[in-house]
């Protein structure tokens, strides 16, 4: 595992406790800080816009609602981030289709590579 | 004598002023009167200074016009003249009646006492035209007994009366003496029974050779059912005294004089009929006689009407079928099917309306309206518009109102019809589907309106087309919105099951965490997987997608073989569950269940378990429920933290944050407690508490 997410403060936004609480773990055990993790899109929308964010991750349906504003925040103050879906592709609004997104379930070390590109994207620019 | 501008010699004369008109008379006057007629030369050749007139040159125009005429004049007349009443007659006149007459040019009374008219003679002098029967005594021909003598006045310069004219005639459309021609029963039962007019004229022309009069010499029954100039024979045209004559004048005089036939077509401004004609020349020239063949064409203005209005239609409905198709909401296709027919029979207001399920109300969702009435936009009780009228339209037959003030049928209701726009015309035709009165297409007038049969059949083509694009529109919405609802529970369902399959996934690394028993934590997970399916099954055997608290965890409490009794007391109302909170709760209980069963009161003998829970109001109004998981008379036994991490873990961390519960998990003497408090109607996410973030 390279050491791009080493010190990189990540955004986690997922409603599901315990896929939420497994992303945190493998984050910190990466040796990244986490930032949050938050299940509804107010705590998620108060986060990306108070706090120093390099990456984020965002699962789309939290409880039924969507983050899309989320994501919208977040593409304007361009930190990178990527989807968390259940949900196949078309499903997605087509704003949002050259994000990167990761299907449900997924694998760990696929998602911190994941995670790992975008931070070094940003890193990059 | 009426002066029509448009005869030649007339407009002659007024372009030449007064100037003019005395060289005529000094140029007329050596010849006065022309014509080769007996009479005409018996007026030239007389001499009339002991009369009382004078010479001829010094005659009053009114008297000299008046001779003009007589003497042309193919009808026996007479005229009387001056206060002596001199009498003077035409040829046609000579030897009609048997009488004693005076000679020509000479008082009427003195030698003429049995002078049948002498009677009427000072009603006319009055100003009164008078027409006295010719007793059949004194007539010379015994064929023609239906005879009667018109006497009218002749004015003179002044507008006084200054003679009598006294002219023979025909009672009846017989004829009247030679005047007719010559004409074989056979030919005259063909002649009348032709769809064809036919009629022979003869042109009557003023001194000026202008035609002056048409006289009919014999017609057919098909003629006079064209011109609407009945019993015409033996009459001239000016006898129906209408204004549309001149045509006929023209025409006929032109063809007399040029001898040269004719075609035209419907001269009159009001036939009885439209016709065409076809005017030719017969008999002598001097005769100036015209046949007239005359044409119905009534019959092809009906078809080529008829074609027409067909053609009207079939291109009015292709164009409602244009403007219907591509429409996919039912409202646009009422509106804009009411907006063309509108339009197009150039209507107040016209719409589609449907009918209630059990028939009461008619609703009209938008109509179109000229801009001269408002919209008929509402629902109105279909009863306040009278049952007279509605019987029509609930049993399929047309409503029809001419004038919703003058008709019977509206009496009493005309409340409803003013507060429906207060229109006078209605034509609207009801649509039955399966026996049942479903919807009704309208077009209202402001004003009475006579609706033709055309309009009607295109209002029921219109209002069928409109029912069958409207209930078209309605499938294909309900079928677009099917599968707009099943993709999205598609969409959900995926969402589910892989989310499911995440946390399956998460619960199955969190059981092999740690070193132990392999067959132990197959179990614990297996126990796990067994929970989740449980709460999906409770939750799935609801249209809400809900579970029931209590059979939640009696369900749990079975799949050990525990349930209530001495030992197990469940207790707490009814309470609802969303699948999520089910989720949650399920995997609790089960994990609470499975402690108690290997280290609890389920398995102590002695212990006994309180499972109860109540629901409250809290300060802000939403419903809280309160569980209690409460186990007494339980020895104290050491934990294994390795086994309960997952049970703690999902207590005190997970419910918390998928559920915004409040948790207490208690490792007391006697036995485990447990209490979970959460919002029932909304579960606000939570932050994780770990790892924390502190900052």
């Amino acid at each position: 595992m390279s050491d791009d997410l080493k010190t990189k403060r990540i955004l986690v936004i997922e409603d599901e406790y315990f896929i939420a609480s497994d992303l945190a773990r493998a984050l910190v055990t990466a040796g990244a800080e986490v930032v949050g993790p938050a299940g509804d899109l107010a705590t998620g929308l108060r986060l990306a816009d108070s706090e120093e964010i390099d990456a984020a991750i965002l699962d789309v349906n939290l409880d039924g609602a969507m983050s899309y504003p989320i994501a919208d925040r977040l593409s304007q103050a361009q930190v990178p981030h990527l989807f968390l879906t259940g949900y196949d592709g078309w499903s997605l609004p087509a704003t949002y289709r050259n994000i990167p997104c990761l299907p449900k379930p997924f694998a760990m070390p696929r998602l911190l590579a994941l995670v790992g590109r975008l931070c070094g994207q940003q890193a990059q620019a | 004598m009426r002066l029509h501008p448009n005869v030649p010699g007339v407009r002659r004369r007024l372009q030449n002023g007064a100037e003019g008109q005395r060289k005529e008379q000094r140029g007329v006057s050596r010849i006065w009167p022309g014509g080769a007629n007996g009479m005409a030369a018996s007026v030239r050749d007389a001499d009339w200074a002991e009369s009382g007139l004078g010479p001829v040159e010094g005659w009053p125009p009114s008297l000299r016009q008046t001779l003009d005429n007589l003497l042309s004049q193919p009808l026996p007349a007479a005229l009387l003249w001056g206060e002596n009443l001199l009498y003077f007659h035409n040829d046609a006149y000579v030897g009609r009646l048997a009488l004693l007459h005076p000679a020509f040019g000479r008082p009427l009374l003195e030698n003429s006492p049995d002078f049948p008219g002498r009677s009427a003679i000072n009603q006319v002098l009055a100003g009164q035209t008078v027409i006295e029967d010719v007793p059949r005594s004194v007539l010379m021909n015994e064929d023609n007994p239906d005879c009667v003598m018109v006497l009218s006045p002749v004015h003179d310069e002044q507008g006084e009366v200054q003679g009598v004219l006294l002219t023979l005639a025909a009672r009846s459309g017989e004829g009247f003496l030679n005047a007719r021609l010559p004409i074989s029963d056979g030919y005259r039962a063909l002649f009348n029974v032709l769809d064809e007019g036919f009629g022979v004229v003869e042109v009557l022309f003023d001194a000026d050779r202008c035609p002056s009069d048409v006289h009919f010499m014999e017609v057919n029954a098909a003629f006079e059912r064209l011109t609407g100039f009945g019993n015409a024979a033996g009459r001239t045209m000016r006898a129906f005294a209408s204004d549309h004559d001149q045509h006929w004048y023209e025409i006929c005089g032109r063809v007399a004089l040029s001898r040269r036939p004719e075609r035209f077509e419907n001269p009159d401004a009001a036939p009885a009929r439209p016709y065409d004609a076809y005017a030719f020349p017969i008999g002598e020239p001097r005769q100036n006689r015209v046949a007239i063949l005359l044409r119905d064409i009534m019959p092809r203005l009906q078809a080529e009407a008829a074609l027409h209005a067909n053609e009207r239609r079939k291109t009015f409905l292709l164009e409602l079928s244009d403007s219907l198709r591509p429409l996919a909401d039912p409202q646009d296709i009422m509106a804009a099917a009411g907006a063309l027919l509108g339009a197009h029979l150039g209507a107040d207001r016209c719409g589609y309306g449907e009918v209630d399920a059990a028939g009461d109300h008619f609703t009209v969702v938008r109509d179109w309206t000229s801009g001269r009435t408002a919209s008929a936009r509402g629902t109105y009780r279909i009863d306040d518009f009278g049952l007279k009228l509605t019987a029509d339209q609930r049993t399929g037959r047309k409503l029809v109102i001419e004038d919703a003030l003058a008709d019977p049928r509206t009496q009493g209701v005309e409340s409803a019809y003013i507060v429906a726009g207060g229109l006078r015309a209605t034509l609207a035709v009801p649509l039955m589907k399966e026996g049942r009165w479903i919807a009704c297409f309208f077009v209202q007038q402001g004003s009475p309106r006579t609706w033709t049969a055309e309009e009607e059949a295109l209002l029921w083509d219109v209002a069928e087309r409109t029912w069958a694009a409207v209930e078209r529109a309605r499938v294909e919405w309900a079928l677009r919105d099917s599968e707009k609802r099943l993709r999205v529970a598609v969409s959900e369902l995926q969402h589910r099951v892989r989310n499911i399959l995440t946390v399956v996934r998460s619960v199955f690394a969190r059981t092999f965490d740690r070193r132990g028993d392999q067959e132990e934590m197959a179990d614990h997970f297996k126990g796990r997987l067994d929970a989740l399916a449980r709460s999906q099954i409770v939750v799935t055997q609801t249209a809400a997608g809900t579970a029931d608290l209590e059979n939640l965890i009696r369900d749990e409490l079975m799949s050990v073989g525990a349930h209530d009794g001495p030992q197990v007391r469940i207790e707490g109302p009814d309470v609802l569950l969303n699948s999520k909170a089910a989720e949650s709760l399920g995997l609790a209980v089960h994990e609470l269940t499975t402690n108690a069963v290997k280290y609890g009161a389920l398995r102590a003998t002695g212990a006994s378990l309180d499972i109860f829970w109540t629901v409250d109001l809290d300060q802000g109004g939403q419903r809280m429920l309160t569980l209690c998981w409460d186990e007494q008379g339980v020895p104290a036994v050491s934990i294994n933290p390795g086994h309960e991490g997952f049970g703690r873990e999902l207590i005190e961390e997970a419910l918390p944050y998928r559920l915004g519960a409040e948790t207490k998990l208690e490792f007391r003497g006697g036995g485990i407690r447990c209490s979970i408090a959460m919002p029932l109607d909304m579960a606000p996410n939570r932050q994780l508490k770990e790892p924390v973030d502190e900052r």
